[in-house]
C-alpha cells in the first residue's frame, strides 16, 4: 500500500499545519457559534402529551389544571416558553413586570388579553408575558428561580406552593390584601386560600379552581333504567345496569394512576394520607384500603376501564363525548371540549359526587394562584398586578369565559351559572373540595400512592399490600 | 485577487500575515514548540469541553454530597454518621439503603422498598438481554449483508433506519404498536394471543427490550460491516486451502479478526443499555407500576420531579461507577487477548 509521502515531508507538513490551523480556527468558531445558536431552539416546542396516567387531566384550555402528569392538549402549546412581548415599547419611567403562565391557545389568548388591558390602563407598568407548556412549567419556574431569572408574577399550582413558600421564594401579600375593603379577601373560599398560606402569611391568591366531580351521561342511565349515582352502591348498581343493558363495554373510565379518582374515595370513607399534624402517613388505614378495593372492584369486574388501555380515549372529554363510557371523575377542564365538540352528549351530562353510606362529602380540588417573586424589583407593582388579576373584576374577566370556576363566593353565586349546569354542579362541590397538597414532599407522596394504586389496577398487587407499602415509603420520606 | 484596498483591509491582512508567520515559525521548531501548536489546535475543543462538560460534571460531583436548595442556589453538606464518623454522604446512603438483600430481597422483587435497587434490577435485566442479542444479531445481519445478495443496500438501509429515529419517536411508535388495541394485538387477537404488552407490569420491560433490540441491531450491523471490510481476503483463501468450511471460516477467521470491533461494540452497548432513558420515558414513563423505571429514568425523576438534585447527582455517580467498572474490565480482557503477530 502506498502512503501519502507529503505527510512525511517536513516543509509540506508545516504548510499543511498552518492551513489546518486557520481551518481549525474557522471551523471551531463556526461550530461553537452554531452550538450556541442551536441551543436556544431546543426544547421549546415539545408539547409532550404525557399519556401515562391519562386520568383526564388536560390543560388545554382549562384553568386550574386537573392532572399534573397528563396533558391532553399539550401539543398545542406552541409558544414553548419563549417570551412574548405584549408591548413592544418601553416608557422611560415605567416598571416592567415579567409575567408567566401556562395554557393552550385559548387560555393564552385570554390571559394576554387581560394583561394587555392592564398594561394599557396603567402608565406606570409594562408587561412582558412568557408562556410555558404545562408539562414543563414547574420545572422551568424552579430553574428560573435557581438562576435569579424568575418572572415577577406567575401562576403557581397548589402542589408546588409548599416548597416555594418554605424556601422564601414568594412575596408576602398580607400587607397588600388584608384590610383592603375593595379587594375583599374574605370573599375568597378559605379552602382554596389555605394551600397558599404558610405560617399565617398569604403568598398567593387562587385565581380559580375546579373540583373533581363524577360526570355521568343521563342518556345511558335512562336507557338502562339505572339510578343516579348518589352513593357508592348506587354507582356500582348503575354501572352494572349500563353494562348489561347497553352496548357500553366500560361504563366508567379511570386512569391507571387514578389521580382524579382515588383520593376523594379515601376521604369520603374516613381515610387520609397523613395524620393531622402531617408527621406520619396513614394511607395504609382500613378506610383507605376499602376505598381502593371499591375502585379496584369496578376495574376487575370490567365496570371501569383504563384510559389508553381498555378505553381508546386518553382523557374524559372524548371518552364521554364519543359515548365510549358513561361516567368519569373529572373537572371543569373538560367542559369547553364537550360543549364545543360533543354538544349532544354535553346536554345529557350531569355532575355529582357519590359518597359511601354514612360517609362524608369530599372531593379533590385543583387550584392555582397568581403569586409574585420575593426577589422582584418592584414588589408594589407586582402585588398590584396580582390584586388586579384576582379582584372581583379581574377574576370575572377570566372566569366568565367558563373555562374554570372563580375562587370568590360572590362570583360563584352569579346568574351566569344558572344556564351552565355542569359548571354550577362543580361549583356546588367547591366547599367540600380538598387540594392534593401534603407539604413539601407532595410530589413524592402522590407518586408513591399512585404507583401503588397502578400496581393494583393493573392486577399486580392487592389493595391492602399496596397501600401499606405506600404508607411505609411515605414514612421513610417524612 | 485582492479585495482589500488599503485602510482597515490592509491592516487586517498585515495582522493575519504576521500571525501566520509567527505560527509558521513556531511550527518549524521541533518537539516542544510543535507541541505548543498542537495545544493551540485543540484549545477551542478543550475550552468548550471544559466549560460545558467537565465543569458541570465536577459541579454535579460536589452536588452529590449536598442537600441542594434550588431556590436559594446553595447547598448544605448532607451529613450522616457512618460507623461513628460524620461524613457528607447522606445522599449516597439514602440511595443505597436498605440494601437489596434486606426484607427478603424486597427491593429486587418490588419497587416499594428501595427504588434505586429496583431500577438497578430493571437496568441489569435490560442489559443482560439486550447486549448479547444486539451484538450477535448485529454480527449475523452484517455477515448476511456482506455477501452478494440482491437488494443488499435496501436491506442495510432498512436495518439502519431505526438508528436514525429519535428515542422519543421510537418510544411513542412502539407504545401505539403494543397498546391493548394496537397493531400488534390486532394481529394476535385472531390467534387468541392479544395481551396488553405495554401496559402490563409483567411484560412492559420485555417490550422495552424489544425496542432496544430493534434500535440497536442496525447500529451494530454497521460497525461489524466496517470491521468485515478490514479482514484480508488472503486469510479466507488460506482457510479454504486448508479445507475449512463456511462455519469454520466464520468461527476461526471472521470472529477472531473482529476482536477490536467486538470490544468497541460491547463497550458501547453496555454503556448505552445502562444509560437507557429516552425510549423508557417515551414508551411508558417508567411505568406501569415502575416496571420500566431504569436507573437514568429514576435519576431524571429524582432531579426534575422531586427536585432532589443532590440525591439525583449521587445516583448519577453511582451509575458512572458501575459503567466505569464494566468498561474497565472489558478493556482489561481485551488487552489480555491482544496477540502480537
Amino acid at each position: 500500500m502506498t502512503r501519502n509521502d507529503s505527510t512525511d515531508d517536513g516543509t509540506d507538513r508545516d504548510r499543511l499545519t498552518r492551513r489546518r490551523l486557520l481551518y481549525s480556527g474557522a471551523v471551531s468558531s463556526l461550530v461553537f457559534t452554531a452550538g450556541c445558536g442551536g441551543g436556544s431552539d431546543s426544547g421549546t416546542d415539545d408539547g409532550s402529551d404525557g399519556g401515562g396516567d391519562g386520568d383526564g387531566g388536560s390543560d388545554g384550555d382549562g384553568g386550574s389544571d386537573g392532572d399534573g402528569s397528563s396533558d391532553g392538549d399539550g401539543g398545542s402549546d406552541g409558544d414553548g416558553g419563549m417570551g412574548t412581548d405584549t408591548d413592544g415599547g418601553m416608557d422611560g419611567d415605567a416598571t416592567t413586570l415579567s409575567v408567566a403562565s401556562w395554557g393552550g391557545e385559548t387560555e393564552q389568548e385570554i390571559v394576554t388579553g387581560i394583561l394587555d388591558e392592564y398594561d394599557s390602563s396603567n402608565d406606570s407598568v409594562r408587561i412582558e408575558y412568557q408562556n410555558t407548556p404545562f408539562g414543563e412549567y414547574s420545572q422551568t419556574l424552579q430553574t428560573q428561580f435557581a438562576g435569579d431569572e424568575e418572572p415577577d408574577v406567575f401562576y403557581l399550582i397548589a402542589d408546588d406552593a409548599p416548597t416555594f413558600m418554605r424556601n422564601g421564594a414568594l412575596l408576602a401579600l398580607d400587607d397588600y390584601v388584608r384590610g383592603d375593603d375593595a379587594f375583599n379577601l374574605d370573599d375568597i373560599l378559605d379552602n382554596l386560600l389555605e394551600p397558599f398560606t404558610y405560617e399565617g402569611t398569604i403568598y398567593g391568591i387562587p385565581k380559580d379552581f375546579t373540583p373533581v366531580g363524577l360526570m355521568y351521561d343521563t342518556a345511558h342511565l335512562d336507557q338502562a333504567g339505572a339510578p343516579d349515582p348518589e352513593t357508592w352502591s348506587d354507582m356500582r348498581t348503575a354501572l352494572e345496569m349500563v353494562k348489561s343493558e347497553t352496548d357500553v363495554e366500560y361504563p366508567m373510565a379511570v386512569g391507571s394512576q387514578p389521580r382524579n379518582t382515588l383520593m376523594q374515595l379515601v376521604w369520603q370513607n374516613g381515610g387520609d394520607v397523613l395524620n393531622e399534624d402531617g408527621t406520619e402517613a396513614v394511607i395504609g388505614s382500613q378506610e383507605a384500603i376499602e376505598a381502593l378495593e371499591f375502585l379496584n372492584g369496578l376495574v376487575e369486574d370490567d365496570l371501569a376501564g383504563i384510559y389508553e388501555q381498555d378505553i381508546e380515549a386518553t382523557w374524559a372529554a372524548p371518552a364521554l363525548g364519543e359515548g365510549t363510557t358513561t361516567m368519569a371523575m373529572t373537572g371543569a377542564w373538560v367542559i369547553s371540549t364537550l360543549e364545543g365538540d360533543y354538544s349532544e352528549v354535553y346536554d345529557a351530562l350531569e355532575v355529582g359526587m357519590p359518597v359511601p353510606e354514612g360517609g362524608e362529602e369530599a372531593t379533590v380540588v385543583f387550584t392555582t394562584s397568581w403569586s409574585a417573586s420575593a426577589n422582584t424589583d418592584a414588589p408594589d407593582a407586582a402585588a398590584g398586578l396580582v390584586k388586579a388579576l384576582t379582584n372581583e373584576e379581574g377574576m370575572w374577566d377570566w372566569a366568565s369565559t367558563g373555562t374554570a370556576l372563580p375562587s370568590r363566593q360572590s362570583l360563584l353565586e352569579r346568574d351566569f351559572y344558572d344556564d351552565r349546569p355542569l359548571l354550577d354542579g362543580l361549583g356546588d362541590l367547591g366547599s367540600v373540595g380538598r387540594p392534593l397538597v401534603f407539604g413539601p414532599k407532595t410530589p413524592t407522596i402522590l407518586d408513591s400512592i399512585m404507583t401503588e394504586a397502578e400496581a393494583v389496577l393493573t392486577g399486580d398487587k392487592d389493595p391492602a399490600t399496596a397501600l401499606e407499602d405506600a404508607q411505609r415509603q411515605i414514612n421513610q420520606e417524612l | 485577487m485582492s479585495t482589500f484596498d488599503g485602510g482597515i483591509g490592509s491592516r487586517v491582512v498585515g495582522a493575519v500575515g504576521s500571525a501566520r508567520s509567527r505560527l509558521a515559525a513556531l511550527a518549524d521548531r521541533p518537539t516542544t514548540e510543535n507541541n505548543l501548536v498542537g495545544y493551540l489546535l485543540v484549545l477551542p475543543n478543550v475550552v468548550v469541553f471544559s466549560l460545558f462538560l467537565l465543569g458541570p460534571i465536577a459541579y454535579a460531583f460536589v452536588l452529590s454530597f449536598q442537600e441542594w436548595n434550588l431556590f436559594l442556589g446553595t447547598g448544605e453538606p448532607a451529613w450522616t454518621e457512618v460507623f461513628g464518623v460524620r461524613l457528607p454522604v447522606a445522599n449516597y446512603l439514602d440511595t443505597l439503603m436498605p440494601l437489596p438483600w434486606e426484607n427478603d430481597w424486597g427491593s429486587i422483587r418490588s419497587p416499594s422498598y428501595n427504588l434505586w435497587w429496583f431500577a438497578v434490577r430493571n437496568t441489569v435485566a435490560y442489559t443482560a438481554v439486550v447486549v448479547p442479542v444486539q451484538i450477535v444479531g448485529g454480527f449475523l445481519v452484517a455477515l448476511a449483508l456482506d455477501t452478494r445478495i440482491r437488494g443488499k443496500k435496501v436491506f442495510r438501509a432498512a436495518y439502519f433506519m431505526p438508528v436514525m429515529l429519535s428515542a422519543a419517536a421510537s418510544g411513542v411508535i412502539w407504545r401505539w404498536v403494543m397498546a391493548k388495541n394496537g397493531v400488534l394485538n390486532e394481529l394476535l387477537r385472531p390467534l387468541g394471543l392479544a395481551y396488553p404488552w405495554a401496559s402490563s407490569p409483567d411484560t412492559a420491560l420485555a417490550a422495552l427490550m424489544l425496542i432496544g433490540l430493534w434500535g440497536g441491531i442496525g447500529f451494530n450491523m454497521i460497525l461489524y460491516l466496517a470491521g468485515l471490510q478490514n479482514i484480508p481476503e488472503e486469510l479466507y483463501e488460506a482457510a479454504r486451502i486448508d479445507g475449512a468450511d463456511g462455519w469454520q471460516r466464520v468461527r476461526h477467521v471472521t470472529w477472531p479478526n473482529l476482536r477490536n470491533t467486538h470490544f468497541f461494540v460491547t463497550v458501547l452497548a453496555i454503556i448505552g443499555t445502562f444509560q437507557v432513558f429516552g425510549i423508557a420515558l417515551a414508551f411508558a414513563e417508567g411505568g406501569p407500576a415502575r416496571a420500566t423505571t431504569t436507573i437514568v429514568v429514576l435519576i431524571y425523576e429524582t432531579a426534575f420531579v422531586e427536585s432532589s438534585f443532590g440525591r439525583a447527582a449521587s445516583m448519577a455517580f453511582l451509575l458512572f461507577a458501575v459503567v466505569f467498572v464494566f468498561s474497565y474490565y472489558r478493556y482489561r480482557i481485551q488487552q489480555q487477548q491482544e496477540v502480537e503477530y
